[in-house]
């Protein structure tokens, strides 16, 4: 049977390690587990993250970033998954994956300035990314994942694909298109589901009539887990338990990471309007960065003056990759020609010498 | 050199680029074990393995997504849309993302692939089967759009095609596939794409057009070749971008032109090409710039297909009320 | 696949249901058999059924690879047919698979092309259809007839030029690269060689002139000392409101002329060769008017005196210029005077306007050394010029009137009587 049978969300399982209160609990058999050090490395990207969504939200309340997703309380599902990938792993984002972003090395100030609105934001180098960029026609990223990992695997390399979406894209018809194809081309790919209970104002209970996400999987042909999207311990494991499958040739694993979207849809939205300000307490006591905080100074790891410090670092990261993005040239006249074809053809180039005129 | 139809000028084509590049993947619904439901893709996956050129499960919005995935990952894929109308199903997948990735990404990440499809009535075929699309993926800035109407076009362009880095969309005239003929080289060649070919010269007017609307206007030009009129034929094979030099020199010597195309008359690609005439040769005109479309309906079952497609008669018609016209 | 268009490969059919094999049972045909469309060529056991394959059109089997017992995949060759039609392409018409249906007629064979391909293979591939010619660059030939092709012009200017009947080769465009428009043709004339009508006024002047030419005119030049003329004028303007100018003087001193010599106060008819000499002269003056020369008639001159001649000069004058003049106003002279020494001109040779017999062209006045009684000084003169319809007039006539007028100018105290009537 499956690697994640004793976790199967039919049956209302759920993997999770990390709990609340701090305590690790043992993973079962053959499930990975972070190490400290990835540990540690994983907490100062959650804080990085949070700290940039602080900062432009802030921003754009002064009116200097225009509309921006936050990120706040997901941060622990990109940033341990992509802890658990390999570098030149693909990684094909939504667009609430800031922490991932910051693992597979882009800059703040690179992610910054593609919300602030210049393209050079999203100039990914494939050798040195293996990512996509943000992906705003929601659920469309999934195929490319899947041709992505079909194209690795035909290239004979041992490369896997992780793709995020949010809940919400499971209603999109490309996520069962996605989903049937990785899984008659037995494509790598691990799609992993944020499923932080809102679509910008809908609820996941109004999203699908289905108790879970996971258990799409099945019906496919594949696997699915659900595990605690805030217990990056237990996102770790299931993203390198489901990456190692794939290397082995043995297919896509669907993982839902449940999780909660503890800001606004982004930065135009109020969630006052159509949620509870009790749920989110709730869910700001399940908050994947306290959690983790709890864990690290019960085991020494670091000090409370140690997280203040790395605090302060990473609000100071913020606004200085900000002023870099604020001194950024803008996208020039000709920038707007020059990336529609290899070569501009005579009838753009006329178009653009038009407007030069 | 052997006589192929246009079909087997693509299969030809398929079959040369797939010899010479192993990054070339033919993939979509019925191409690999029937070799297409035109035969298209006859004898490549026996040729190259499955591995090469495959079936796909019903769903021309995945194919084309996974086949984005694999150019961007370093492939060229060469995917079939069955025809051309289902291609709409697929439109967010070409629209925004195909043709939007190197924009995107400032040039970083590309998707040079090709999206090979028939188009076009005159197959009696049942609903959808149809449709003339060049204008909707014309209108679509960081597509190129092909259409040929020889064999040895046919296998020129598609090679370029797939050598492109840019998406392709690759549009078949259906109804052309069989019915024409011609001596195509065995070896490989390419026939740039964005360049018009004057397939005959004359003096007394342009008459342009492109796919399988080139079989009337061959017709028409030569009954008015016989009616002593001298007219010169103009295959536009690009339709974006489009060899907008060419057509404006042969406007600028005859001074009349007519623009014959299957597809809607409404936003069509007539339009553009008058628009075009009208900016740069304005004053060589010496009538109005005419244009001898399809109408703005749904293209009718076979049964009412007479009174949509046009005939090489009306395009002669046409074009003699072009040459008479007096200012 | 055989090179023979007329050989199709038939291969066994997805028939459906997941289909992959079957299991060949018996064949029904053999190598060279005629078959019709339809006839059973084998019969296949698969998973779920036993079926009969039927040729998918008539001709005649040319290979068979299957044998009984033997497995058969989906896709691989039934039968080798040559059509009976021997016409449509090498593919099998897999009917089962192919959505609506193509024609192998109606394109027909096109000539080759060697397009794309690399030199030497041109050369080797040379074959008796020519490659595509370049266009042939040749000038136009425009279909209506609007001449030289190079003309550029908008279709509004041709289609204006077109309906004036304008020839655009001779206009001059001011348009971009040197297009004529709208603007360039005769309506709104911008400079340089046009053709153009004339104006009602300009033709009756041509007709009248062409009349005049007609005419055997005489003429006789002289000229006259002016000063006391000019003093006399200076005086009287000095307390006249209405200022006097030289002119009225010299239609005075016409008047009075002609009283004494009524022969040049005629009019006459060539045809009947008749003459009528008028009683009194009315005396056209010549004004120089945006469309043309006009010539208004002070009536009874002789009646008038000089102030009155003036005020008569004045507002003729202004209604000649503002095209206000009604056809009273310019008919019935019987003797002209032209001012044209205004400008330029000391004499002149001006034209006699029918049915008149006489016109006084009058020059510039200007200074001259003038001997008297042996001594030269300097004296502002007036030179004259008389043309006569030599029909009526003879020269001693006409001399004999100029020198009256001449009288009268230069000793010009009689001309200012503010009381009309004879001095």
């Amino acid at each position: 049977m499956g690697m994640f049978e004793c976790f199967d969300p039919r049956q209302g399982k759920m993997l999770c390690l990390l709990d609340e209160s701090g305590t690790l609990h043992a993973p079962p058999e053959g499930f990975p587990l972070m190490s400290d050090e990835q540990a540690l490395s994983a907490y100062r990207a959650m804080i990085l993250a949070r700290a940039a969504d602080e900062w432009a939200l802030s921003l754009n309340r002064q009116g200097r970033m225009p509309t921006y997703a936050l990120n706040e309380g997901q941060e622990a599902n990109s940033v341990g998954a992509l802890m658990a990938l390999n570098s030149d792993d693909w990684f094909v984002p939504a667009f609430r994956e800031l922490g991932g972003m910051l693992m597979r090395g882009l800059t703040l100030a690179q992610y910054y300035l593609y919300w602030y609105g210049n393209e050079e934001g999203s100039r990914l180098s494939p050798e040195k990314f293996h990512m996509m960029p943000v992906s705003i026609p929601v659920g469309s990223q999934m195929v490319h994942a899947v041709g992505i990992a079909w194209a690795e695997r035909y290239k004979g390399t041992d490369r896997v694909v992780a793709t995020f979406m949010g809940e919400g894209a499971t209603s999109e018809g490309d996520f069962h298109e996605a989903c049937n194809l990785a899984a008659v081309w037995n494509a790598g790919v691990i799609f992993y589901v944020q499923n932080n209970h809102w679509a910008i104002s809908l609820p996941w209970e109004k999203q699908s009539a289905s108790p879970t996400v996971a258990e799409k999987g099945f019906a496919y042909g594949f696997e699915g887990v659900r595990v605690d999207g805030n217990d990056i311990f237990a996102v770790y494991a299931a993203v390198k338990a489901a990456a190692e499958r794939a290397r082995r040739g043995e297919g896509p694993t669907l993982i839902e990471g449940l999780t909660y979207r503890l800001g606004a849809h982004t930065t135009s939205d109020d969630p006052t309007r159509y949620r509870a300000d009790e749920d989110v307490k709730r869910w700001r006591e399940r908050d994947p960065v306290l959690r983790l905080e709890r864990y690290l100074l019960d085991r020494e790891i670091l000090t409370s003056e140690d997280m203040r410090a790395i605090r302060e670092e990473c609000v100071g990261w913020a606004r200085e990759s900000f002023e870099e993005v604020e001194k950024t040239a803008d996208p020039t006249l000709e920038d707007a020609f020059r990336y529609l074809y290899h070569e501009i053809p005579p009838i753009l180039q006329e178009q653009l010498d038009r407007r030069k005129q | 050199m052997r006589v192929l139809t246009l079909l087997e000028a693509v299969t030809d084509g398929l079959r040369a680029e797939m010899a010479a590049d192993s990054t070339v993947v033919v993939f979509g619904q019925d191409v690999g074990v029937e070799g297409g439901v035109f035969r298209a893709t006859a004898g490549l996956q026996k040729a190259f393995g499955e591995s090469r050129c495959f079936d796909t499960p019903l769903v021309e919005s995945g194919i084309v997504g996974a086949a984005i995935g694999m150019a961007v990952a370093g492939l060229k894929p060469v995917v079939e849309i069955q025809f051309s109308g289902f291609a709409l199903a697929a439109f967010n997948q070409i629209a925004n993302h195909a043709a939007r990735i190197r924009n995107r990404t400032r040039g970083s990440l590309t998707a040079p692939m090709v999206i090979r499809t028939p188009y076009g009535g005159g197959i009696r075929a049942p609903e959808h089967h149809s449709e003339s699309m060049e204008a909707i993926f014309g209108h679509t800035p960081g597509l190129k759009v092909v259409v040929p109407s020889t064999p040895h076009d046919a296998k020129g362009l598609l090679i370029s095609a797939i050598r492109d880095p840019d998406p392709v969309i690759f549009l078949e005239p259906a109804r052309a596939y069989r019915a024409v003929r011609q001596q195509v080289p065995e070896q490989p060649y390419a026939i740039a794409i964005g360049k018009a070919r004057i397939e005959e010269t004359g003096t007394e007017l342009t008459l342009v057009s492109y796919g399988a609307q080139m079989m009337e206007a061959r017709q028409a030009r030569a009954a008015l070749a016989a009616e002593g009129r001298s007219v010169e034929l103009i295959d536009l094979r690009t339709i974006y971008p489009f060899d907008a030099a060419t057509v404006v020199d042969s406007v600028r010597k005859t001074g009349r032109l007519l623009v014959v195309h299957e597809g809607p008359q409404s936003f069509g690609v007539a339009s553009e090409i008058i628009a075009t005439v009208l900016d740069k040769a304005y004053d060589a005109l010496e009538a109005p710039p005419a244009r001898l479309t399809g109408p703005d309906v749904i293209v009718p079952l076979p049964r009412g297909e007479k009174h949509y497609l046009i005939s090489a008669q009306q395009v002669a018609a046409e074009a003699r009320k072009v040459l008479s016209y007096e200012p | 696949m055989s090179h023979d268009p007329a050989v199709h490969e038939f291969r066994f059919p997805d028939i459906g249901e997941g289909l992959t094999e079957g299991r060949v049972v018996e064949v029904r045909v053999a190598c060279g058999q005629r078959v019709r469309q339809g006839d059973a060529l084998a019969v296949v056991e698969t998973d779920k059924v036993v079926t009969e394959i039927p040729s998918p059109f008539d001709g005649v089997i040319v290979e068979l690879p299957v044998t009984a017992g033997a497995v058969i995949r989906v896709g691989e060759v039934v039968a080798l047919i040559r059509n009976a039609a021997a016409q449509a392409a090498p593919e099998a018409e897999h009917s089962a698979s192919v959505v609506g249906k193509l024609d192998s007629a109606a394109g027909g064979l096109l000539p080759p092309s060697t397009e794309g391909l690399v030199p030497e293979v041109t050369a080797a591939a040379a074959v008796a259809a020519p490659v595509t010619p370049p266009p042939a660059v040749s000038p136009a030939v425009n279909g209506n007839g609007n001449g030289a092709a190079a003309v550029r012009a908008t279709p509004l200017a041709r289609r204006i030029a077109g309906d004036a009947g304008i020839d655009l080769s001779t206009v001059q465009g001011t348009g971009p690269g040197g297009r004529i428009l709208k603007r360039d043709l005769p309506d709104k004339p911008v400079g340089g060689a046009l053709r153009q009508k004339l104006s009602t006024l300009r033709t009756a002047i041509a007709v009248a002139m062409e009349k005049s030419q007609a005419i055997p005119a005489a003429a006789v030049h002289d000229w006259t000392v002016v000063d006391d003329l000019l003093s006399l004028r200076k005086a009287m303007n000095q307390e006249l409101r209405e200022k006097l100018g030289l002119l009225a003087f010299f239609i005075k001193a016409a008047a009075e002329a002609l009283r004494k010599f009524p022969l040049l106060n005629s009019i006459y008819f060539p045809e009947k060769r008749e003459y009528e000499s008028h009683p009194t002269p009315n005396i056209g003056v010549a004004v120089d008017t945006e469309e043309g020369l006009v010539v208004p008639v002070i009536r009874d001159a002789d009646g008038l005196t000089v102030s009155g001649i003036q005020a008569e000069l004045t507002r003729l004058t202004a209604r000649a210029r503002s095209r206000h003049l009604t056809l009273e106003e310019i008919r019935g002279g019987t003797f002209t005077i032209s001012n044209f020494g205004s400008f330029s001109g000391v004499f002149g040779n001006p034209m006699i306007l029918p049915p008149q017999v006489g016109i006084l062209g009058v020059g510039r006045i200007h200074e001259m050394a003038v001997a008297k009684d042996g001594v030269v000084s300097p004296a502002s003169v007036l030179p004259l010029s008389l043309v006569v319809d030599h029909r009526l007039i003879d020269g001693v006539y006409a001399c004999k009137f100029l020198a009256r007028f001449m009288e009268l100018i230069s000793q010009p105290a009689p001309l200012a009587q503010t009381q009309p009537g004879a001095p």
